[in-house]
């Protein structure tokens, strides 16, 4: 058995601590995957916070161990989406860098438009398959596509995600050498 | 005994899906990293993250589990019997079938209900447990002779007859115990474990490197033997400086003919080396040299073994042979379709087995879980299905299936208790709201016999209608519309709207449109989707945010042409679009379908109309929105082109 089976099945079993466990590995992923459908943070952290809190008392209902990553990721994108669909008012398509975020500072504002433009499905999926490690079928299986409208949608997205950066970087070399 | 891996090439990890540009593309996958920001979460967001880890309850929901009162054994029998059976009383009223079939106090409650009791009120005479002597294992252990592990113990050990269990240890030395602190390992992933074997010079499938089975054990009783490698688990620590495993043999039919007079069986072990592994990967070989043999008791006193015939809507019980180590069941089963071959998925979460793929995909009904109703860890696993020798399960026709369970986490059972047996539609049925059963039989292992159970309708589950001709008349034959299936769909505000629509192959070209009303009455979206049938096969789609990937699906049962439209609608979120001149895009609501050239309606609600189908199809209650997508309706896998 693997640990990660050996952990859930102590998790579903009442043992806390392995319910504890498995959160923090999988911090990193949530946080990953929340990041890429929600804009700011207070968002993502509210929408994780919502989702430990199921995963917590839906845990026991896993059928098999081997696929709770899978579960928890699909846990984490509902609560992701609930939570959208809560806010009122709209959502700007441009989202300019929050506090803190210097990571997007030296950004041009024009490519962070064309980042965001790339919708959030496109840019979840990149997410879940290049970050996150899911395979293809899972991703599909999750967001409720067909694994064809996964794969035409990785395939933009990348061919999308590359062309900006590989634009971006060449301008940034031009300037300098200014 | 398996044979050791052939020796195989290195290979770089490659996407099946995109050769040349899969997830070994680490370019990109550093820059998503960089662009996004989420190589580590920030400090805020981890301390949250802590805080509400902190602030759970204690107590977990666990998995359900029957509540029935517990027997025990010796002393104690006669106390906790007379408790019992008041305890039992309620129970008695509403399911006297599973009180009749406890042991011991069963023939109680059927002189009970059967008015053969006296009439003056007094407790009858309670039946007195009669205390075995217990067989015990002396752990036997063995010392080391290299760096890092110092002993080799078996720590307990049983045979019932039908299985050999040995619990093992290796005491570690305290340089080698270094590797287990997990106070400097963070990384849950990489929890360091032994595997018998050595490593060898080549790497395997998944890029680790090979690890020999070079281990072995052998068992002998009444003249007959077996050498092999059994089960043997990996090395595990159990946080006192020790490393666990458990090794199991299955025993064959002549050593189990053996046991039926054999006080106990000898047993051999050769583990000439372990392998530590570390980040999962095997990291460093350690000779370790073991060799021992010894004895271990044999109890086959709570075997029980019978045959007959128990029919329980068409699913018949023929065969059971039941060990505290594993239960083998045999079985014929009613052919109720394949999964594979639908019109209409029944939703949520569904893991078929790949085993008969090739046959149309995975036969339906002949996914059996087994629970004990006498004690409080009655879990089992189905650890084998086979397909007995005269069945093909991929064909039309009863099937006769032997499956073979163990009691979870390779324990044994302590006591002989009546066994429920639940044969679901779907595998994995237990856990769906609304898993349909084949067929429930409670087993007695005292008295071979074998009643109906209805457990599941206190579950609120039906039953399968098994008379039906699944081949000729598939699920969501008869849900259809104005010639219009909607075979699945998913609409969440905040999410893109999907749905899969299924029609007979048409004679001529049609246009159909589908209508997006939002909760106030507008038409949100209006999308034509044209039939063509010159090319059945093709995707297309607009820059207004939707896609139609229609393909053509072949019921491989009937052999009945059908087309699907998959529709996907992806800019139906609550968010502004400068494509959209600056409106508000609103979530929809209802859909519809209606004939493009007349303006006909042909479906009012598409949604409702598919929660109908779904419980009409696959029975149960209707729960909500589907959030899963059960691919296209033949398993004929299709590109969106």
């Amino acid at each position: 058995m693997r640990s990660i089976d050996r952990w859930v099945r102590k998790a579903q079993n009442g043992d806390k601590q392995a319910f504890v466990r498995l959160m923090e590995e999988n911090e990193l992923a949530m946080y990953r995957t929340a990041k890429a459908i929600l804009h700011n943070e207070t968002d993502v952290e509210d929408a994780v916070q919502e989702a430990v809190c199921r995963a917590f008392y839906k845990i026991h209902t896993i059928r098999q161990p081997k696929f709770f990553k899978t579960w928890l990721t699909r846990v984490v994108i509902n609560c992701c989406y609930d939570l959208l669909r809560q806010q009122k008012g709209l959502l700007p398509l441009e989202v300019l860098p929050e506090e803190g975020e210097s990571e997007d500072r030296d950004t041009p504002l024009d490519v962070q438009r064309v980042l965001a433009e790339l919708s959030e499905n496109d840019r979840l999926i990149l997410t879940l398959f290049y970050l996150n490690d899911l395979p293809v079928k899972e991703i599909a299986k999750m967001l409720s596509i067909s694994e064809g409208a996964a794969k035409m949608r990785l395939s933009h997205g990348r061919k999308k995600f590359r062309e900006t950066y590989e634009t971006r970087e060449q301008e940034a070399g031009i300037s300098w050498r200014r | 005994m398996a044979a050791m891996k052939h020796g195989k090439s290195r290979k770089q990890r490659q996407s099946p899906v995109f050769p040349g540009a899969g997830r070994g593309d680490r370019d990109l996958r550093e820059m998503l990293a960089k662009e996004y920001g989420v190589e580590a979460p920030p400090r805020s967001f981890h301390k949250n993250f802590e805080k509400t880890l902190s602030e759970l309850p204690e107590d977990m929901p666990v998995r359900r589990r029957p509540v029935f009162a517990v027997l025990r054994s010796a002393a104690t029998a006669v106390a906790v019997l007379a408790v019992t059976f008041a305890s039992l009383l309620g129970v008695n009223t509403t399911y006297p079938q599973l009180t009749e079939a406890l042991p011991g106090l069963g023939q109680v409650f059927q002189a009970m209900n059967s008015g053969q009791l006296r009439g003056d009120g007094r407790t009858p005479d309670l039946p007195e447990a009669t205390p075995e002597p217990e067989k015990v294992f002396q752990p036997v252990t063995v010392e080391g002779a290299e760096w890092g592990i110092e002993d080799l113990r078996v720590d307990d050990a049983w045979c019932d007859g039908g299985s050999l269990c040995l619990e093992l240890s290796l005491g570690l030395s305290e340089e080698f115990q270094g590797y287990w602190d997990t106070e400097a390992m963070d990384d849950f992933d990489s929890l360091p474990y032994l595997q018998a074997g050595s490593m060898l010079d080549y790497w395997d499938e998944e890029g680790k490197q090979a690890v020999s089975e070079d281990y072995s054990i052998q068992v002998s009783m009444g003249g007959e033997s077996y050498t092999g490698i059994g089960e043997l688990s990996d090395f595990i620590t159990n946080g006192e400086g020790r490393v666990r495993a458990v090794w199991r043999v299955e025993l064959d039919e002549y050593l189990r003919r053996a046991a039926d007079s054999a006080e106990e069986i000898e047993v051999s072990l050769s583990l000439p080396a372990f392998t530590l592994v570390l980040y999962g990967s095997p990291a460093e070989t350690i000779g370790a040299g073991f060799q021992t043999k010894f004895t271990v008791p044999v109890d086959a006193s709570e075997n029980r073994r019978f045959t007959q015939q128990a029919s329980d809507n068409g699913a018949a019980l023929t065969k059971v042979d039941y060990t505290p180590g594993q239960v083998e069941i045999e079985m014929e089963l009613p052919f109720i379709g394949y999964y594979g071959d639908m019109l209409i998925y029944p939703g949520g979460e569904v893991n078929i087995p790949s085993e008969y793929a090739d046959y149309y995909g995975s036969p339906l009904g002949i996914y059996p879980a087994l629970e004990g109703l006498g004690d409080q860890d009655t879990g089992y696993t189905l650890a084998r299905t086979e397909a007995m020798e005269d069945t093909d399960p991929g064909s039309d026709t009863r099937n006769r299936m032997r499956f073979v369970f163990r009691p979870q986490e390779g324990g044994r059972r302590a006591q002989a208790a009546p066994l429920r047996l639940t044969v679901y539609e779907l595998p994995g049925g237990e856990q769906l709201p609304y898993g349909r059963v084949v067929a429930e039989q409670i087993i007695n292992l005292d008295t071979g016999r074998v009643t109906l159970g209805e457990n599941y309708l206190a579950e609120g589950r039906e039953k399968v209608d098994t008379a039906r001709d699944y081949l000729y008349s598939p699920r969501g034959m008869d849900s259809f519309t104005n010639g219009f299936l909607c075979s699945w769909i998913s609409m969440e505000a905040g999410a893109p709207s999907r749905l899969n629509l299924v029609t007979p192959y048409p004679s001529k070209p049609r246009t159909l449109l589908f209508n997006g009303w939002s909760e106030e009455g507008e038409l949100v979206q209006s999308i034509p989707v044209f039939l063509d049938l010159e090319q059945p096969d093709q995707w297309y789609g607009d820059q207004q945010g939707w896609s139609c990937q229609q393909s053509l699906q072949v019921l491989p049962g009937s052999g009945e042409q059908y087309l699907l439209l998959q529709i996907e609608l992806w800019e139906t979120r609550n968010m502004t679009d400068e494509d959209w001149d600056g409106e508000a895009v609103p979530p929809i609501a209802r859909m519809e379908l209606l004939d493009g050239d007349t303006g006909e309606t042909l479906i009012d609600d598409l949604s409702a109309a598919y929660e109908s189908a779904r419980a009409k199809a696959w029975g149960g209650p209707v729960d909500g929105v589907v959030t899963e997508t059960p691919g296209n309706i033949a398993g004929v896998e299709t590109d969106a082109g």
